[in-house]
């Protein structure tokens, strides 16, 4: 049983009381898996620049405002 | 948001401050300037700042150095990785901003619109989303500024 289809079919069979335990087995996984810190992502001098594009127009509206 | 009177916790993430260290001219700066006079306490967590080193490699010294001063304003807290909610949306790579601020602060401050466009003008249980400029024309709408 490998293929994600195998998995939910066999799954579909379970008892509730299995299926309450399957769920909490894939919540921890999660949990663990989620609790990885990632990388530091890097951003394109093109995303940087439109942030900083964007904070300035922000600012200039407020000023700006009656 | 706290309770009247107490203060308000702002998370920055790295977008934002980012924007803060490069330009004196916008919001995010402002915000910075703002808060030592006003009952905001800037927070963020060393995942962000590993972010804002990263990325301000491109940078001239004087970003650098603007970077450095601002740092000395910021509360660190430690990352969030995981929460006891659901999260209904993709939240990978976003992910420890967005639970940390979730945990920590009262109204999260991005810039990122890849990231959390989607949220940005609404709240993640309970944790409102804007840019710095949607916070500083809420706070003067409301009469606060």
């Amino acid at each position: 049983m490998v293929t994600l289809a195998e998995i939910e079919s066999a799954a579909a069979g379970l008892s509730p009381a299995e299926k309450q335990e399957l769920m909490l087995f894939l919540a921890s996984r999660l949990r663990s898996e989620g609790a990885l810190l990632p990388e530091p992502r890097t951003f394109t001098p093109e995303e940087i620049a439109g942030w900083i594009a964007e904070d300035e127009a922000d600012m200039c509206r407020l000023r700006d405002r009656p | 948001m706290p309770a009247s009177g107490s203060a308000v916790r702002l998370f920055l993430d790295s977008s934002v401050l980012i924007a803060a260290a490069a330009s004196a001219e916008g919001a995010s700066r402002e915000v910075v300037r703002r808060a030592s006079t006003r009952d905001w306490r800037l927070i963020t967590t060393p995942y962000a700042v590993a972010e804002v080193i990263r990325n301000l490699a491109g940078f001239s010294a004087p970003v650098t150095a603007t970077w450095l001063r601002l740092r000395d304003r910021l509360v660190l807290v430690d990352d969030v990785l995981t929460i006891d909610k659901p999260a209904v949306f993709p939240v990978t790579k976003d992910r420890p901003i967005l639970f940390s601020a979730l945990a920590m602060a009262d109204v999260l401050l991005t810039l990122d619109r890849a990231d959390f466009g989607r949220l940005l003008g609404t709240r993640f249980y309970g944790l409102a989303i804007m840019t710095p400029g949607m916070w500083l024309m809420q706070e003067t709408e409301a009469g606060r500024e």
